[in-house]
C-alpha cells in the first residue's frame, strides 16, 4: 500500500468512525456464524453449535478492542475523542474553565506583547542590506574617560585612507538649525544631514532617480543636493525631472542630484528631508578644515570577514599615528570606539527592556502556578471520576492523556485569546512607548511573535498540566470511590503540593513588587530633583536666524533684539529671554577652563565648563535662581570686557571653596579673559538624573549665536500664546523659519517619558503578579474550607468558637504566604542588583520598599484569608454533619 | 495469561496468515480454516489474535481487504495479499527457515 493509501485509510478510520466500527461487527459476526454452520454441518445441534462458536471466538469486545489498537491512528483517534470529551467537560464547568481562560491569557498576552517589543527593538535586523556589518565609529581619548569623542574632518580623512578593515568610512552631522526651504506656502526648516565619506554606499541606500552622494562630492564641496522621497512627494509632487535642477536653500543654489528610495531613513526614527555634502559649510561659519575642530559623528562598514574588534585595534593604532604626528592638537586622542550600529542603537534601553522581559517571564510562571493549582483543585474534585474510569480498566497512562489534552484544549484557547490581547497590547505599548523606545515603528505582531505565542502556551500547557494530571491519575480506586463518595478532601499530599504552589507564587509577586517598588521610588526621587529652573507658564520658541539673509552679525544681531522685544511686548509677558541650548536639548559647547593660580593643568589634564549663550533676562523667564553677584545685563555688550555667569558645579570644580564673584578665569591657552560676575543655582542640563556638569553662562552680545531658544514667562496658559509668538517672528522677517514651539513642562515630561514607561510597566507587571496571586491564596483557602466543612461543623458542635476556627483556617492560608513572601524576599534581594543602572537615588536593597512590599503583600493575603476563615466560622453544625 | 503466549506467536502467525492467502483471497474464518487445514489439525488460530493480526497487516499495507462474495453466496470481508505482503512473506519464510533449522541442530545436539 502506498503511502497516500494508508493516509486515506487512517483518514477514515479516524472521520468515519462509525462506518468502520460497523465493518468491524459485521465481520466478527459472520465470523460466529460460519463457525456455527460448520460446526452444524459436522453435526453438532444448531443452539450447541452457536454457544461453541463463541466460546471458540473469545472475548469478543475485547478481540474488537485489540483490533482497534493495532490499526492505526489510535492515538490521533483518542486525541479526537479526548478533545470531544474536554471539550464537553470544560463547557459544563464554566467558572473553572473562565478563570483558567483568563488567567493564561493575560500570561501568555503579556509575554506575547512584550516579546514583540523586545524583538522589534533588540533582534530584528536594522533595515540595511548586510546590516551586521555596519559600525558606529568614535575616537576614544582613555586618558579623560573619554570613550565615545566627536571626529574632525582631517581626522576622518586620514582614518578612512588608512583603514584597511573598513569597506567604508562617513562623517555625518546636524547642526543647529536645517536649511530653510522658502519654495512652499511658508518658510520651512528642513532636515538637513550632512554628510561625507561612504554614507551612502555604507547603508546600501538606492536612489530612486538620480544618484547618491559620494565623497568626490565632499572633496569637491559641489553644491549638490539628495532629497529624500517623502520631501521629493511634498515639494515636487515626485516629478521625476526635477533632478539635474538647482533649488533655493537658504538663498542658496543647490543642485538637486538624487532621490532616495522611500523608507530610506538613518538615523532610524528620523526623517531627514536633504542630504547635502558637509563641505558646503562656508568656513566661516565652522572651519571644518581645522583638525582641532571636532563635531562630527561617524558610521563605518566592517570588511565581509573582519570584525568590529579587529576595526578597533586598527583605528586605535591609526589614532595613535595620528597622535604622535600632531602631539599639538591630537594629544590624548589615542583610541577608537567601534560598536555595531545595532547596538549602539539599542543603547541604555537594553538594560530595561531585559528586565520587563524577565518579569513578563515571571507573570508567565505565575500564571502556569495558577492553572495548575485550578486544575489540582478540580483534579481532586473529579477523582471519583478518574477512579471509576480506572477501576473499569483504563491505563493510568491513558487516563493522563485524557487531562493533558484538557490542559492542552485549555492552553490553546488561553493562548488564541492571549494573542488576540498581545495584538491589543502590542499596539498600546507602540503607541505609548513610540516617543521612549528606539526603533519603535518596527513593533509589532508578526510570524516570530505569533510563533513564540505558540510556543508559549504549549510550554504553559505541560508546565501547567503535567503536575495536576500525573496527581490525578495517581489514585487508589478502591479508596477514592469510598472517600469520594463522602466528598470529603483529598490527601494531605495535595494539599501540600497545592501549598508549595501558592508560596511560589507570593514568591514571584514579591518579586515583580520589589522590582516595580523600586522603580516607583526611583521615579519619584527623580520628581524630587531640583531642576534649577521652571517650567510653569513657560513656552520656549527655537529658530536659527539665516546668516545667509543677513550676513552681517549687527544685523543678524539685531533681529535677535528684536524678537526678544517684540516676545516682551506682548500684554501677558512677564519675562523673555533666550538661551543657546533648552535644558535636556543640549550640553552647551565645551570650553578648556584655566584659572590662573588656582588651576593650571597640563594639556592632557585639562578639563572643561559647557558654556550657554544666553540674553539679560533669560534667569528671570527660565526661573533660575541667582545666588550670589549680578546677572548679565545690557551693559555687557559686544565691546566690553567679557563677563560670565557660573554655576555651583563650576565654582566646586574650578574654585573649590573660593567665591568666584570678581575673578577671572582664562579659555584655552588664555587668549580670553573671563571674569564672573555671578552664581547661580545648578541647572540640569542634560537630564534630571544627571547631575550638573560645571557650566558657565555668556552674554549672547558677547559671543553670539544664530540658533537660540527664547524663552517666555507668561501670566496665562502658555500654549494661548503661540500663534502670538509666530506672528511677532513673521512681522519682523517673513523669510524666518520656527523650529520648534514647546512649552517648558513638555520638555520636563520627555526627559521623564522613559523612566515613567517602564515603570508604569513593571508596575502593571506587578498589579498583575498581586491578583494573580492573591486568587491563588484565596482559592486554595476556599477549596480546603468547602472539603472541610465536615471538619469545621464538628469542631464548633463540639464547642469551638466561631473566632477559633476562623483563626485555624486564617494561619493555615498565611502560612504559605509567609514562606513565599521569605523566598521572595531573598530572591528580590538577589535579583534587584540587576536593575542597578535603571535606578536613581536609591539602593537596589532599599529597605522602604522591600518593607512595603511586605507589608502589602500581607494586607492583601490577609484579606484573601479573611473571606473563607469568616466562611468556616459560620458553618451550620447541623447542615453540614448531616450532608452526604 | 495468554498474553505472553500470543506475543511469542505473534511473528509465527503474521506469516501463517501470509502464507494462507498465497493461493487466493480468503475471508477471516476462512483463514483460521485454511491454517487448521495446511497444518493437519495441529494449529489452532486463537480467533481473539487473528483479527488484531488481520488489521494490523492491512495497517502495515502487507494485505489489502475489500467486501465480496463468497462462494457460499454469502457477503464477507476479503484478504488479499498486496504485492509488498507477496515480498515480505518470501523474505520471512526464508528467515523462518533459517531459524527453525537452527532451532532444530540445537535441540537434538548432544
Amino acid at each position: 500500500m502506498r503511502w497516500i493509501e494508508r493516509v486515506a485509510r487512517r483518514l477514515r478510520i479516524l472521520f468515519r468512525k462509525a462506518e468502520v466500527e460497523q465493518e468491524l461487527d459485521e465481520e466478527v459476526r459472520l465470523h460466529v456464524e460460519m463457525e456455527t454452520e460448520d460446526l452444524v454441518r459436522r453435526g453438532m445441534d444448531p443452539a450447541r453449535a452457536r454457544r461453541e462458536a463463541y466460546r471458540r471466538f473469545g472475548g469478543m469486545e475485547r478481540t474488537k478492542e485489540q483490533v482497534r489498537d493495532t490499526r492505526g491512528g489510535r492515538l490521533l483517534d483518542d486525541f479526537v475523542q479526548d478533545v470531544r470529551h474536554g471539550s464537553r467537560s470544560l463547557w459544563k464547568s464554566p467558572g473553572f474553565s473562565l478563570s483558567v481562560l483568563l488567567v493564561l491569557a493575560l500570561g501568555i498576552g503579556s509575554a506575547t506583547a512584550l516579546f514583540g517589543v523586545v524583538d522589534a527593538v533588540l533582534l530584528e535586523p536594522l533595515p540595511y542590506p548586510d546590516s551586521e556589518r555596519i559600525v558606529r565609529v568614535w575616537p576614544a581619548s582613555p586618558s579623560r574617560g573619554i570613550e565615545r569623542a566627536t571626529f574632525s574632518y582631517p581626522d576622518f580623512e586620514d582614518w578612512r585612507e588608512r583603514a584597511r578593515t573598513l569597506d567604508g568610512l562617513a562623517v555625518y552631522t546636524t547642526l543647529p538649525g536645517g536649511y530653510v526651504y522658502l519654495g512652499g506656502d511658508e518658510p520651512t526648516e528642513l532636515s538637513t544631514e550632512w554628510v561625507a565619506g561612504d554614507f551612502f554606499e555604507i547603508f546600501g541606500a538606492v536612489p530612486v532617480v538620480g544618484r547618491t552622494l559620494t565623497h568626490e562630492d565632499a572633496e569637491g564641496g559641489r553644491m549638490v543636493t539628495v532629497l529624500s522621497w517623502g520631501f521629493w512627494q511634498s515639494a515636487f509632487g515626485g516629478d521625476a525631472s526635477v533632478v539635474g535642477t538647482t533649488m533655493e536653500m537658504d538663498h542658496r543654489s543647490f543642485e538637486i542630484v538624487g532621490v532616495l528610495r522611500p523608507g530610506f531613513a538613518f538615523p532610524q526614527d528620523t526623517d531627514t528631508d536633504v542630504w547635502v555634502p558637509l563641505t558646503v559649510i562656508p568656513e566661516d561659519d565652522i572651519p571644518i578644515s581645522l583638525r582641532p575642530v571636532r563635531f562630527l559623528q561617524a558610521v563605518g562598514r566592517v570588511q565581509a570577514g573582519a570584525s568590529p574588534s579587529a576595526a578597533a585595534e586598527e583605528l586605535s593604532r591609526i589614532a595613535s599615528e595620528l597622535e604622535a604626528t600632531y602631539p599639538d592638537v591630537n594629544a590624548g586622542v589615542s583610541d577608537a570606539t567601534v560598536v555595531p550600529l545595532v547596538e549602539a542603537t539599542v543603547g541604555d534601553v537594553r538594560t530595561a527592556l531585559l528586565v520587563a522581559l524577565g518579569a513578563v517571564g515571571f507573570i508567565l510562571l505565575l500564571a502556569c502556578a495558577n492553572v495548575a493549582n485550578l486544575l489540582l483543585a478540580r483534579g481532586s474534585d473529579r477523582a471519583r471520576e478518574v477512579a471509576l474510569r480506572m477501576s473499569l480498566g483504563a491505563p493510568a497512562g491513558r487516563v493522563v492523556r485524557q487531562l493533558l489534552t484538557e490542559s492542552l484544549l485549555l492552553a490553546s484557547a488561553g493562548g488564541l485569546l492571549g494573542l488576540g490581547l498581545a495584538w491589543w497590547a502590542t499596539w498600546l505599548l507602540a503607541r505609548w512607548g513610540g516617543t521612549v523606545l528606539p526603533r519603535a515603528a518596527n513593533i509589532g505582531v508578526d510570524a516570530t511573535v505569533a510563533g513564540t505565542a505558540l510556543l508559549t502556551t504549549v510550554v504553559a500547557a505541560v508546565l501547567a498540566g503535567v503536575l495536576p494530571a500525573l496527581r490525578a491519575a495517581d489514585v487508589t480506586p478502591a479508596d477514592d470511590l469510598r472517600e469520594g463518595s463522602r466528598g470529603s478532601s483529598t490527601g494531605v499530599s495535595g494539599v501540600r503540593l497545592r501549598r508549595g504552589l501558592v508560596a511560589a507564587e507570593v514568591a514571584l509577586a514579591v518579586l515583580l513588587l520589589t522590582g516595580a517598588g523600586l522603580l516607583v521610588r526611583s521615579l519619584d526621587q527623580l520628581r524630587r530633583v531640583d531642576p534649577g529652573f521652571e517650567t510653569d507658564g513657560r513656552i520656549a520658541m527655537i529658530l536659527t536666524i539665516s546668516d545667509q539673509k543677513h550676513p552681517e552679525p549687527a544685523e543678524w544681531q539685531a533681529l535677535y533684539h528684536d524678537i526678544l522685544d517684540g516676545l516682551e511686548g506682548h500684554p501677558d509677558v512677564v519675562d523673555a529671554g533666550a538661551i543657546r541650548y533648552l535644558p535636556f536639548r543640549g550640553t552647551g559647547e565645551a570650553m578648556p577652563v584655566r584659572v590662573p593660580q588656582l588651576y593650571e593643568p597640563l594639556p592632557e589634564e585639562q578639563r572643561y565648563a559647557q558654556t550657554f549663550q544666553v540674553s539679560e533676562a533669560l534667569f528671570d523667564a527660565l526661573g533660575m535662581r541667582l545666588l550670589r553677584g549680578r546677572g548679565i545685563t545690557a551693559a555687557d555688550g559686544p565691546d566690553d570686557p567679557l563677563v560670565a555667569v557660573v554655576n555651583e558645579a563650576f565654582q566646586r570644580e574650578f574654585f573649590q571653596d573660593q567665591d568666584p564673584v570678581g575673578r577671572r578665569f582664562s579659555v584655552g591657552d588664555g587668549e580670553q579673559e573671563v571674569e564672573v560676575i555671578g552664581v547661580v543655582a545648578d541647572v540640569r542640563h542634560r537630564s534630571l538624573g544627571e547631575a550638573a556638569r560645571p557650566s558657565a553662562y555668556v552674554s549672547n552680545d558677547q559671543v553670539p549665536r544664530i540658533q537660540m531658544a527664547y524663552v517666555v514667562h507668561t501670566s496665562d496658559d502658555p500654549l494661548a500664546l503661540v500663534g502670538e509668538m509666530r506672528r511677532t517672528v513673521r512681522e519682523l522677517d517673513p523669510d524666518q523659519a520656527i523650529s520648534e514651539i514647546v512649552p517648558l513642562d513638555e520638555l520636563m515630561a520627555q526627559d521623564l517619558a522613559r523612566p515613567r514607561f517602564f515603570t508604569a510597566l513593571l508596575g502593571g507587571f506587578a498589579a498583575l503578579a498581586l491578583v494573580l496571586a492573591t486568587l491563588g491564596v484565596y482559592g486554595i483557602l476556599a477549596y480546603v474550607v468547602r472539603g472541610r466543612s465536615r471538619e469545621m461543623g464538628l469542631r464548633l458542635a463540639l464547642g469551638a468558637s466561631g473566632r477559633q476556627v476562623a483563626g485555624r483556617v486564617l494561619g493555615q492560608g498565611m502560612l504559605p504566604v509567609m514562606v513565599g513572601l521569605v523566598v521572595g524576599l531573598i530572591g528580590a534581594a538577589a535579583l534587584s542588583r540587576s536593575l542597578d543602572v535603571l535606578l536613581f537615588g536609591i539602593q537596589p536593597l532599599d529597605a522602604p520598599t522591600f518593607g512595603a512590599v511586605a507589608m502589602v503583600l500581607v494586607l492583601v493575603a490577609v484579606v484573601a484569608c479573611l473571606v473563607p476563615a469568616w466562611n468556616a466560622s459560620r458553618v451550620d453544625p447541623m447542615v453540614s454533619l448531616r450532608a452526604e | 495469561m495468554a498474553r505472553s503466549k500470543s506475543d511469542v506467536l505473534q511473528g509465527t502467525l503474521d506469516l501463517l496468515i501470509l502464507k494462507s492467502l498465497t493461493l487466493g483471497r480468503l475471508h477471516g474464518w476462512g483463514i483460521s480454516k485454511r491454517i487448521r487445514q495446511l497444518s493437519g489439525d495441529v494449529l489452532e488460530v486463537n480467533q481473539g489474535s487473528l483479527y488484531p493480526a488481520l488489521h494490523r497487516l492491512e495497517d502495515r499495507g502487507l494485505i489489502s481487504a475489500e467486501w465480496g462474495v463468497s462462494d457460499e453466496g454469502r457477503r464477507a470481508k476479503f484478504y488479499t495479499l498486496t504485492r509488498d505482503g507477496r515480498a515480505h512473506f518470501v523474505e520471512e519464510k526464508e528467515s523462518w527457515s533459517v531459524f527453525a533449522q537452527a532451532m532444530a541442530r540445537v535441540l537434538q545436539a548432544g
